[in-house]
């Protein structure tokens, strides 16, 4: 079992938390539960009810979708990174996507509850904070990649028009594009 | 205002936005931070392109949402029906107004200042809390909805494709879908029939593009 100390010292190291004195990371970890994970251990089941969210100490996570048998490697999530955060604010969702450990991980379980009632915490604020950056960042980002979706196929119609139709839907099209960027078989 | 008032609107937000994580009392003391603001119908709240200075909440009234088509002619979005946040996007990026907004109707609302949407995000205390809890549930829900619809569009495309429906007849349709979710994530839900008419979609997104591009050049805080 990690002991307080050192998760305390690792939570310092992260850019998150960089401005959060030790006494309130201390505190924080006080009223969160710290989770260890070995390596291939599922923390997020895809369809489970997501009723909470984690901060990723240390270690490495990958995110899996499965469709049908098969599995598609999403992303990965590294330290300092938060994640099931719709948990947190949303009741009665469920995991869109598998979590699981790729190397000995250490987790910070968060709950509404945390949340809640711990308003006169600064790695509180500082993890606030971050969602509403995170937040607007993915707001703006699947906006611009929507954008540029349209500008490349705006700018392939012309071609169509040019080429035989099979040599087109070879090149993908819109549906590929989506489906590259969002997921799907 | 009238904390009564004030505990009621809190009560409604965190309905329509589906936050749990917080009490109505803090969400009123939040707003009670801002300034009480009066709009007659057709009065202007914000104009597209504008830096965005502050954000509203509507307690009375119905907004307006609108947008400029490439011959300069106002489209309407949406018409959102109180209560709402309006202009958040813009304090948390800095990007100016997506949209134009007028009173739909008499409105009474609150403005609260760039300056106290920045302490309400830094401070340690209830209310700060119980915003920032309502500022990201707000956002989540903007994404989740884009989701949603994105992979609602990859599904119908899927289908169109099996059913060997002529390229031409779906693209038209497939391209304004995107444009109708770049505006869910501007934060501008509106029902479909909302979008009929607002055919200029590429000046919509070239808009949207420039302003993105802005608010990136212009803020690093985050």
């Amino acid at each position: 079992m990690a002991s307080s100390s050192i998760v305390v010292k690792q939570l310092q190291n992260l850019h998150l938390f960089r401005n959060v004195s030790a006494k309130d990371l201390t505190k924080l970890i006080q009223m969160c539960q710290i989770l260890e994970f070995l390596p291939r251990q599922v923390i997020f089941a895809q369809n489970a009810p997501a009723d909470h969210a984690m901060i990723l100490v240390s270690g490495k996570l990958d995110v899996c979708i499965l469709t049908g048998h098969t599995e598609r490697h999403l992303g990965t999530i590294l330290p300092g990174e938060i994640f099931g955060e719709s948990g947190l604010f949303h009741s009665g969702g469920t995991r869109s996507a598998m979590v699981r450990a790729n190397k000995d991980s250490i987790c910070l379980l968060v709950t509404p509850e945390l949340m809640r009632e711990t308003w006169n915490n600064e790695a509180i604020v500082a993890l606030e904070q971050f969602l509403i950056a995170t937040m607007a960042r993915r707001i703006r980002n699947t906006n611009l990649e929507i954008q540029k979706i349209w500008k490349v196929e705006s700018a392939e119609e012309q071609k169509i028009d040019q080429k035989s139709q099979p040599e087109a839907e070879q090149s993908g099209g819109l549906l590929g594009k989506l489906k590259s960027l969002f997921g799907g078989n | 205002m009238q904390t009564d008032d004030l505990r009621i609107v809190a009560r409604k937000l965190l309905r329509t936005y589906q936050v749990r994580s917080t009490r109505s009392r803090n969400l009123a003391l939040a707003l009670g931070k801002g300034q009480e603001k009066l709009w007659s119908q057709g009065d202007l709240i914000c104009g597209e392109g504008q830096p965005s200075d502050s954000m509203f909440v509507t307690m009375e009234g119905s907004v307006q949402v609108l947008k400029r088509d490439t011959n300069g002619l106002e489209k309407e979005l949406a018409v959102i029906p109180a209560p709402s946040m309006i202009g958040q996007m813009g304090l948390v990026d800095g990007s100016s107004r997506s949209a134009t907004c007028r009173a739909a109707s008499p409105i009474k609302g609150i403005l609260i200042s760039k300056q106290t949407f920045n302490s309400l995000l830094q401070e340690q205390s209830p209310e700060g809390s119980a915003f920032r809890h309502l500022l990201i549930s707000t956002m989540m829900g903007q994404l989740s909805s884009a989701n949603e619809k994105i992979s609602g569009l990859v599904d119908d495309m899927v289908e169109e494709q099996t059913a060997e429906v002529p390229i031409e007849t779906t693209q038209e349709a497939n391209k304004d879908k995107l444009m109708k979710i770049a505006g869910v994530l501007d934060g501008w839900e509106a029902k479909e029939e909302d979008y009929d008419g607002l055919e200029t979609v590429e000046f919509v997104m070239d808009e949207d593009m420039k302003r993105t591009k802005e608010a990136r050049d212009r803020t690093r805080r985050w």
